[in-house]
């Protein structure tokens, strides 16, 4: 046996080669079996069953093997079927395996031929490898995966959907543990077996160009999005919102399209099954279905019933045996017979909670820095925002719409940096119907390009100065990127940029760059979309986006699963400008930088379109006669959004204690 | 062939299914996302077709089957795994340190397919690389300077000596062994901790079956604590043994492929140093 062989470990030990399942005797213990060889020390430690108990012993004590056939140990292991034999040696393993027949052959090969072509030894290889993946017992899509940080639950929810939810499943993980890499995860698996061919990925439009991006980004799949026009039906992989596709014109063909797999996204969308969403989607009946809600019920419970009978229809019975048997009277929320309801939901519901994993979530730390605007600023956005407001008031209401974008655009821009609103004064210089008004805008453009500060600018140099970490500032202009860039460098601070009109090699060289060496990442909106940059845990906003989605994707690039620290979020904005008003409703209201909000949409509401709360924004501003008007009215905005996060906060907690209550967590096991 | 642009450990089942096909003498064209591949007579016979069409998704790298037909798919995987077994490969190294040198270096590479005991250990492939003869002075070319040997090098190559590839063999039988233990090793405690568990239950068990025959019977109770004590010590100890053992036996390595590399100066091929 093993005792026989003595060899003297790495660090000046003694290693005399005993396995579990060795029988030895001690001349006092009598005689025991191992059940446990450790390396302790350069020691081998060993665990021996004795009759009186188990004891740890150094194989040091006189130990002695009993005999070469153990009685009740493991018997050597059986010996290989051909006995291999190169050069007068007999190839025996020692171990506690067997050896397949056949390497015996091989080993005469390597020594006197014949040998194969490379080109078919690779592809041996090759199917070798791949012919260990087989069913869904290990993950394929996990080494196609870019830029992913691949969590516990997230590939166990994968292989729950794919193998005991056989590809329909409802997943309803709270806020911020990543059920858009779990539903990609399932799609990429499915594709790469070829389970799939055609895929649909329904969201609401707010939230098509974050899923492009993060499919593109980590999943490596290119997703046509469904517009008007273009022959998208032809497309195996679309991407499209739920509105679009149910419209009249769109819903025949998706129909027709017979996709494989469907992902929807904010699926307590569906909650009515009197909706034509609902309807349109129980037309498609696909082979495989994903739901994505944090929220699946919000008021009743029949809202997961309907959910449920997308996916498994018929689980929870009928919609009124359902009612009887699972739901309180009088009380449409409250549940009863929740052992049973939990068993049927953990069918086809995959919920993890935050408190069920051991990740650790970072908090976001905010400091609203307000500034003055020097004088020369301050009067020139003073005068940019009353030209904005004759501008906007002096035309009819028919053509109002052909010049407000421009408007807009300015009004943002100028709460940026005079550097941003320049280009834009020039572009209104040039306009047709602007003559009444080309002094004052020639004057404004003179002011502007007259500027070369911007009272801001102190701002990132107090925070540089008092941390040494890395910094990404986010800033919605080119203009303003520039000049940020060009002062930080003055000063000797190693920067990065960041902006659209990078090529996409560029991109990732600025990240790189980023990452490796420079100190501050200067990053238009561009950088908001789907990179990582939780290297970094410090954010300014040295310009304020007026559309809240917007904020929370930049937090969102830096305050995410993986981010070690603390973010710290700075929002610069200068007193009296609309971004200070923007900045009070997004912060006090609905407390966008503190906490993170699954679905930002219920709490916008009505202003969940795109665009809608900026324009909103703008009409207030535009429309204002004074600090009053705009006091009120961005009060009564503000007021709408806080009904918007209570309500939102209301469906989170009663989601939280029923389906928690009702235990469907994790594995639904 | 067209290769992934990202390299092979990237490639997917069409680009291996081509790849298979390919090294079978099959004329493979790719068009677009589908590959087209005309199969000579004898592939022919042994696949049942004489056309195989392999189609990818527009994605590039999601797949499907051969003509969406699980079973030719298979086959041809199967077709993969049962050719290129063995493999000489040879990478050139400078004439001046070759002629410094004495004689040829060789080292050995076995794959190795490991199929646990336990179903909680995943099936895996390992790649051992293992120097041939005592000792070989000097680091190994890097993978990427190892091509395959052309005929005529074969001829001139010397083959390895076969005590040294012997050995190579043990010490892989040695490090093989090792994986095998270190992968098996927190499922083995797993078992352990639970018949450790199961153990303290009967324990506890026992212990009331001692107190009722003290009250019960006056009979020397502490020889029968002992004999129970025992027996439940070896019951124990039999229960695992015989898991471990099982375990043990259930593990199946099988040597799929091996390569044998050898270093040849450089500007003259075929002549080893």
């Amino acid at each position: 046996m093993g005792a026989s062989v003595t060899r003297e470990s790495r660090r000046g030990g003694v290693y005399r080669g005993f396995r579990v399942g060795d029988r030895v005797v001690h001349k006092t213990f009598g005689e025991g079996l191992i059940v446990e060889v450790r390396d302790r020390d350069g020691f081998e430690v060993l665990e021996i069953a004795f009759p009186d108990g188990i004891r740890r012993l150094t194989s040091l004590y006189p130990l002695e093997p009993v005999g070469s056939a153990p009685r009740g140990g493991i018997a050597p292991p059986a010996p290989m079927p051909v006995g291999p034999r190169v050069g007068g040696v007999e190839l025996t393993p020692r171990g506690q395996f067997r050896i397949a027949a056949g390497a015996e052959e091989i080993l005469q090969r390597l020594l006197v031929g014949p040998f194969d072509p490379l080109r078919e030894h690779d592809v041996r290889l090759r199917a070798e490898r791949y012919s260990l993946h087989r069913g869904f017992d290990r993950l394929l899509c996990v080494e196609h995966l870019h830029d992913v940080h691949k969590y516990e639950h997230q590939i166990q929810a994968c292989m729950t959907a794919l193998r005991r939810m056989r590809g329909r499943a409802l997943l309803a993980d709270e806020v911020g543990l990543g059920k858009t890499i779990e539903a990609g995860l399932v799609l990429k698996e499915y594709l790469l077996r070829g389970l799939v061919q055609r895929a649909l990925v329904l969201v609401p439009a707010s939230l098509v160009e974050q899923w492009d991006q993060e499919l593109r980004r980590k999943f490596d799949l290119e997703f046509a999005i469904l517009k008007h026009g273009t022959p998208w039906w032809e497309e195996p992989l679309l991407l499209a919102s739920m509105d679009t596709a149910k419209l009249l014109r769109h819903r025949d063909k998706v129909a027709a399209a017979a996709f494989d797999l469907v992902i929807v996204d904010e699926a307590h969308r569906l909650k009515n099954h009197k909706t034509l969403a609902w309807k349109f989607l129980d037309r498609l009946a696909p082979r495989y279905l994903l739901l994505l809600t944090a929220t699946p019920v919000q008021n009743d419970l029949h809202e997961i019933y309907n959910l449920v009978q997308l996916l498994r229809p018929g689980l929870l019975g009928t919609y009124r045996t359902f009612g009887r048997e699972f739901m309180r009277r009088g009380d449409r929320r409250m549940p009863q017979n929740t052992g049973r309801l939990a068993t049927l939901l953990g069918e086809t519901m995959i919920r993890t909670t935050r408190a069920s994993t051991s990740i650790r979530f970072p908090k976001r730390q905010v400091t609203n820095v307000h500034f003055d605007l020097t004088e020369p600023e301050r009067a020139l956005y003073d005068d940019v925002t009353k030209l904005v407001r004759r501008l906007v008031l002096g035309q009819r209401e028919s053509r109002r719409g052909a010049i407000k974008l421009t408007l807009l655009t300015l009004q943002k821009e100028i709460g940026s940096s005079s550097f941003a609103a320049a280009p834009t004064l020039a572009k209104l210089l040039q306009r047709d119907g602007m003559a009444p008004f080309r002094a004052d805008v020639e004057a404004l453009w003179r002011n502007a390009r007259g500027i070369e500060t911007n009272a801001k600018f102190e701002g990132i140099v107090k925070i540089l100065q008092g941390s040494r970490d890395k910094v990404v500032i986010f800033t919605q202009f080119r203009a303003t990127l520039e000049f940020i860039t060009r002062s930080l460098r003055a000063r000797g601070v190693r920067v990065a940029t960041f902006h659209g009109a990078l090529s996409l090699r560029e991109k990732e060289e600025a990240i790189g760059q980023f990452r490796d060496r420079a100190r501050v990442l200067v990053s238009t909106e561009a950088g908001g979309e789907g990179r990582n940059l939780q290297f970094c845990h410090i954010l300014v906003n040295y310009d304020l986006p007026w559309n809240p989605m917007r904020i929370e994707q930049r937090i969102g690039r830096l305050h995410r699963l993986g981010q070690e620290h603390d973010v710290h979020v700075f929002n610069f904005t200068a007193r009296n400008t609309v971004e200070a008003y923007v900045l009070e409703i997004v912060h006090e209201k609905i407390n966008l930088f503190r906490t993170v909000i699954g679905d930002l949409d219920m709490v916008l509401g009505p202003f969940a379109e795109a665009g809608s709360f900026e324009d909103a924004v703008f009409n207030i501003w535009s429309h204002a006669r004074g600090d009053r008007d705009l006091e009120r009215e961005f009060g009564k905005l503000g007021a709408a959004l806080l009904v918007g996060r209570k309500r939102y906060d209301a469906v989170e907690d009663l989601d939280r204690q029923l389906l928690d209550g009702l235990g469907a967590d994790g594995d639904g096991a | 062939m067209v290769r992934n642009r990202r390299g092979p450990e990237r490639s997917v089942l069409p680009d291996l299914l081509a790849a298979v096909l390919e090294s079978q003498q099959a004329t493979v064209h790719r068009r677009g996302t589908a590959w087209e591949a005309e199969l000579p007579p004898a592939l022919a016979k042994e696949l049942g077709t004489e056309r195989v069409r392999i189609l990818a998704a527009p994605a590039g790298r999601a797949a499907r089957g051969a003509e969406n037909d699980a079973a030719l798919t298979e086959r041809i995987l199967l077709l993969g795994r049962s050719r290129g077994a063995v493999a000489r490969l040879v990478a050139p190294v400078a004439a001046g340190r070759a002629a410094a040198g004495a004689d040829a270096k060789h080292w050995v590479r076995l794959h190795w397919r490991i199929r646990y005991g336990s179903d909680d250990v995943a099936e895996e492939l390992l790649t051992q690389t293992l120097p041939v003869g005592g000792r070989v002075a000097g680091s190994r070319p890097p993978d990427n300077a190892f091509r395959e040997a052309t005929a005529e090098e074969r001829v001139r190559l010397v083959p390895p000596d076969p005590e040294a590839l012997a050995s190579a063999w043990i010490r892989g039988l040695r490090l093989l062994e090792s994986r095998i233990r270190q992968r098996m090793k927190p499922h083995e405690d797993k078992m352990r901790r639970e018949l450790h568990r199961e153990m303290r239950q009967l324990s506890v068990h026992f212990r009331s079956l001692i107190a009722e025959e003290r009250a019960g019977r006056r009979r020397r109770a502490e020889d029968r604590e002992a004999g129970r004590m025992l027996q439940l010590k070896e019951d124990w100890e039999r229960k695992l043994a015989a898991a471990i053992r099982q375990r043990a036996l259930d593990t199946e390595a099988r040597l799929v492929a091996a390569a044998l590399l050898t270093t040849v100066p450089e500007g003259k091929p075929g002549k080893s140093v």
